[in-house]
């Protein structure tokens, strides 16, 4: 896909209370890590707490990244103050 | 949703396409069990409220959240979830009155073909409101009342917000809008549940839903404000009798029950007590068709930050967003193991649920509950009010149970 093709989504924040933490799980050794959603939380440990009750039915690694420190870019044109990928 | 006046009394309410389960109890032809079929969305429009309820699962307050949608993104979304064939948008918040863009947004729901349905404390509907809503297309009006005048004041943290409901009501039936109650059964008033239904049937609303305290949000901080066993089991009989009360004396109420799909078996056994086995027989074959709790499959939730959810009380976990990709993408999206391990949930069921007689018909509950409860969404419903005899005739009920 031609980079002007994306846009970049803008840094509208994604939790009021506490902070959204983006949740990637690795099912086996092998496995790929996944994006699987994000969770809501003041802290890591806490959000740590709350992936893991929700995929520790299946996951073996699980990693969690602040939603704020991930950019975003995409062909969708939901987000009116997304801003060309290259600004 | 388990439409308690269509399985004791027969109603065959107008397909307002609002429960989980329309579809599925149509006439009609049915929609084939493999196809995917597509959620009821819920849409939290907005955080800010004019009110603070004890059991708001959106934590509400008085002003609204950064990162909300402006009116041309709420438009595009509901092109989006047109697009993907979605039947009906429930316009939520916070409270979605607050939201000046309101009439206007259901407006072009109902353009793009979505059915639009409101959920509101109905404290802001004047009857000019209410008329641009019906003029705009609004299909439904749900209205929360959580008691009589002194106990839902308290319970929403405004004095005056019965009266200014009930007249709110008034305004939605004056405009000829469908209108029903939503009401949330706690310790604080379950003494009042029949006193509102005379009350609001007086004024000719006919349509009642009666929800169980969900654990999200602020509901999970009141769960010690939930029913007993014995207090649940009461609620849903007095809901089951006065239902069939007021048929017998020629007044058609709709009546519901939300939010726990333990309500599948009772009703199944009132019926058998109180009516008779065959009543019995076509409860059961009506709620085999049912399908249990909806979330993460006939219902969704996009918060007011576009953040979809497997339904609207389960705020603290979310899919994706909707400004990234699409809602149809984020949702049929089947690299997601939970979402997967909840749409094949009954290989999952636990302790008492693997031995109950009504597991097909609900599926161990909420999930949502349980992991409040048990850190495991798969674990038994810990509402569960079933009696072991109830649950598994059969056996006795040897595995543990609330009831016990
Ligand atoms: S035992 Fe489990 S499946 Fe049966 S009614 Fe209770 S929660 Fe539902």
């Amino acid at each position: 896909m031609p980079v002007e093709d994306r846009q970049r989504v803008s840094d509208a924040p994604r939790a009021t209370d506490g902070s959204e933490w983006e949740v990637f799980v690795r099912e086996t050794s092998t496995d790929p890590m996944r994006h699987v959603g994000s969770v809501t939380a003041e802290t890591w440990d806490i959000a740590y707490e709350q992936a893991a009750t929700l995929f520790s039915f299946t996951a073996e690694d699980l990693w969690l990244c602040p939603a704020d420190a991930v950019h975003r870019f995409t062909p969708s044109t939901l987000d009116e103050a997304a801003t060309a990928a290259g600004d | 949703m388990i439409s308690v006046s269509k399985l004791l009394c027969g109603l065959d309410a107008e397909g307002d396409g609002l429960r989980y389960d329309a579809a599925n109890e149509s006439d009609k032809e049915q929609i084939s069990e493999k196809k995917q079929r597509r959620p009821v969305v819920v849409w939290n429009t907005t955080r800010g409220c004019n009110l603070y309820c004890e059991h708001c699962y959106a934590s509400a307050c008085d002003s609204g959240a950064d990162g909300e949608f402006s009116t041309r993104e709420g438009k595009r979304l509901l092109d989006d979830l047109a697009d993907y064939g979605v039947p009906v948008v429930l316009f939520s918040g916070g409270e979605p009155l607050v939201r000046s863009d309101l009439v206007d947004l259901v407006d072009y729901a109902a353009d793009v073909g979505l059915r639009p349905v409101l959920s509101t404390n109905g404290t802001l509907i004047t009857a000019e409101r209410a008329q641009q809503l019906a003029d705009a297309g609004l299909a439904y009006a749900g209205i929360s009342v959580d008691g009589m005048a002194e106990t839902n004041d308290h319970f929403r943290g405004q004095d005056g917000a019965f009266d200014a409901a009930v007249r709110g009501i008034e305004h939605c039936l004056d405009a000829g809008l469908k209108t029903g109650l939503r009401y949330t059964i706690t310790q604080h008033n379950r003494d009042d549940l029949r006193d509102i239904v005379d009350l609001l049937a007086d004024t000719g609303l006919d349509r009642f839903c009666f929800y169980h305290l969900a654990y999200g949000g602020r509901g999970a901080d009141i769960s010690d404000t939930d029913l007993s066993t014995a207090e649940r089991r009461e609620a849903v009989r007095e809901v089951c009798d006065l239902t069939r009360a007021y048929h017998e004396d020629g007044h058609e109420i709709e009546t519901l029950l939300v939010g726990n799909y333990a309500d599948a078996g009772y009703i199944t056994e009132y019926a058998r007590r109180e009516m008779s086995e065959e009543r019995a027989r076509t409860v059961r074959r009506y709620l085999e068709t049912n399908g249990g709790d909806p979330a993460g499959e006939r219902v969704a939730d996009i918060d007011y930050q576009g953040n979809v959810h497997l339904n609207q009380f389960w705020q603290s976990y979310s899919l994706g967003n909707v400004r990234d990709r699409s809602f149809g993408a984020i949702w049929e999206d089947d690299s997601n193991p939970l979402v997967n391990a909840l749409r094949s949930r009954d290989d999952r069921l636990q302790g008492r649920c693997t031995d109950c007689q009504y597991a097909d018909i609900c599926k161990g509950g909420s999930p949502l509950r349980s992991l409040a409860i048990h850190d495991d969404p798969f674990a038994p419903d810990p509402q569960c009010y079933l009696t072991p005899d109830e649950r598994a005739p059969d056996t006795g009920g040897l595995q543990p149970t609330n009831a016990d």
